[in-house]
């Protein structure tokens, strides 16, 4: 039987299923690191279990998801005060060039991760929403709890930053 | 060519958890939703408790913290035991984040004053155990101490410390911490309380990050293979191999303070100002600039009276610690580099870790030359 009355889905194989490697990248995302994953997507999937109210779909249960365990990183941030803001210039550098190869090809793919990762966490996010989660920008914007406008002005300065950091290695960087 | 975009959307898919970790979260889930049913259906007055991964973490033995924390002043006394170098990472880059996720997370670390106790981090291999006990650092160091557990601690007889407290072991031991992009420094052993059968195994390193980000919070991963044993006669000879592999928060209190900057003073007759200062619990910095550069050393490499004259006119600028007890720290021979400027002058940074551990309240001021600069100032 279906119906508004039916039980949520809360399924721990399912939920971990559906949502532990999402929660790992958003907390790579937030934090630059995965050491507090665990703990995160535990927190944010017991959350999960605790809910009592049902979702409206399946989009809405994973934007809730993305949001708890964003809401999480954010406050470990903020616990530790470690939240720089990472200029460009510190992106680490290819150490030599090689002809195209795998192994060219695995540094440039850790140069573009670099250069996203050293992107404001404002950018970062936005990045990570509408690039990864495939969000359109007016979801992105109610998820991170801002403005459309703020966050399309946010993936126009990460492409401008991407662009200019990654000059050289890609041109058909969009505008 | 592949996209940038494409670039990055295919590293963050390799981003995933291990089969055994999502099991152990699925398992943990489970109890929590049992949990939640039992409180749901009334079944008990108390509370449900919903598990997490600290509740599973055994509990410190707290006789032991305070005896490690009195020994942390001896480790920290340089000079001694064999030079490490931190390994150079890259990051942030796939196969460092995976490696956190095969590993299963880090020990977290908590906080007793400005020094973090990793919690759980231990490893036994052998007949021995070692475990994490200690973390201190600043913004470009930190030291952290292992206690060394033998079960057969007989192993240990007839290994004597030298006249400052070392022992005469090296570690065959690697260690990275995410974000660190170089570094080096010292290690060395030390008996903190002889005859409980455990050592105390002690590395302080100065270190920088690709982002200048510093590594608080961060994960440190610390391996050791052999503890080898020195002996004038017979050289060196293994003590005990194993297998032992911790991974744990780099959770510390950064006491760092700016220190009033821009003094004039004069050293050897150049003028000098004083660029900035920063002390901590654990270690010093100070940047000066100098009217004078280290001229042409010579083709050799060799380093001739005459040449370390000319040094130590640019970097021979005293630098001393004053604490609150009267004591003092000599941090001239500070590791220092001098960059010689385009006006002729030179930018000299001297930096260096304490012979001991102190409350930042503690530090009563920095002698730069004959420039006094009191803490309190800050």
């Amino acid at each position: 039987m279906t119906g508004p009355n039916r039980a949520p889905d809360r399924d721990p194989e399912r939920l971990v299923r559906d949502y532990a490697d999402l929660v790992l990248r958003v907390c790579y995302t937030y934090l630059r690191s995965t050491a507090d994953a665990e703990d995160v997507c535990q927190d944010t999937l017991v959350k999960l279990i605790c809910r009592e109210e049902p979702f409206r779909d399946p989009g809405h249960e994973r934007a809730w998801v993305i949001r708890v365990a964003a809401n999480a990183c954010r406050n470990l941030l903020r616990d530790r005060g470690a939240h720089p803001a990472v200029g460009l210039d510190d992106v680490p550098e290819p150490a030599v060039a090689q002809a195209p190869g795998e192994d060219a090809l695995r540094r440039r793919a850790e140069r573009v991760l670099g250069a996203v990762m050293a992107l404001p966490l404002p950018q970062r996010e936005a990045v990570y929403l509408h690039y990864y989660e495939g969000y359109p920008t007016r979801e992105v914007a109610r998820i991170v709890s801002a403005t459309d406008d703020a966050v399309r002005q946010r993936l126009s300065r990460a492409r401008a930053r991407l662009r200019d950091d990654l000059e050289g290695d890609y041109d058909d960087f969009p505008a | 060519m592949i996209s940038p975009l494409d670039s990055y959307t295919q590293s963050m898919d390799e981003l995933h958890f291990s089969d055994e970790t999502k099991a152990r979260m699925t398992e943990r889930l489970r109890t929590a939703a049992a949990a939640r049913a039992v409180e749901k259906g009334g079944q008990t007055g108390a509370p449900a408790a919903v598990p997490t991964m600290s509740a599973r973490r055994p509990k410190r033995r707290m006789h032991r913290w305070a005896r490690v924390a009195a020994g942390l002043a001896l480790a920290l006394a340089l000079g001694g035991g064999g030079t490490v170098a931190v390994a150079a990472g890259v990051l942030p880059n796939p196969a460092d984040v995976l490696s956190d996720v095969f590993g299963g997370a880090p020990a977290q670390t908590e906080l007793l004053n400005e020094v973090g106790r990793p919690i759980g981090a231990s490893c036994s291999s052998n007949g021995v155990t070692v475990t994490a006990e200690a973390v201190v650092g600043d913004q470009s160091n930190f030291t952290v101490v292992y206690d060394v557990q033998f079960d057969d601690p007989s192993v240990l007889e007839g290994i004597e410390p030298g006249g400052d407290g070392t022992l005469p072991l090296v570690a065959d031991a690697t260690r990275h911490v995410d974000g660190v992009s170089g570094g080096g420094g010292a290690s060395r052993f030390y008996d903190a309380d002889p005859g409980d059968g455990t050592i105390q195994y002690a590395e302080t390193m100065g270190f920088t990050t690709w982002n200048g980000a510093g590594i608080i919070g961060r994960t440190m991963r610390f391996s050791m293979c052999e503890i080898r044993a020195y002996d004038a006669e017979a050289g060196y000879t293994t003590l005990v191999t194993g297998n032992w592999s911790l991974k744990f928060e780099m959770n510390y209190v950064d006491t760092t303070v700016d220190l009033p900057a821009g003094q004039k003073t004069t050293w050897q007759g150049a003028d000098v100002t004083v660029d900035a200062v920063k002390a901590s619990s654990v270690g010093v910095t100070v940047d000066y600039t100098i009217d004078r550069q280290i001229g042409n050393l010579g083709p050799t490499g060799k380093m001739t009276d005459e040449s370390r004259t000319e040094v130590n006119a640019v970097t021979g600028l005293p630098v001393t610690v004053t604490f609150a007890d009267g004591t003092t720290f000599d941090a001239t021979n500070a590791n220092t580099t001098a960059m010689e400027q385009d006006d002729g002058t030179s930018a000299v940074t001297k930096t260096v870790t304490y012979d001991r551990i102190v409350a930042a309240r503690d530090i009563a001021s920095v002698t730069v030359g004959d420039v006094e600069i009191p803490v309190s100032a800050a």
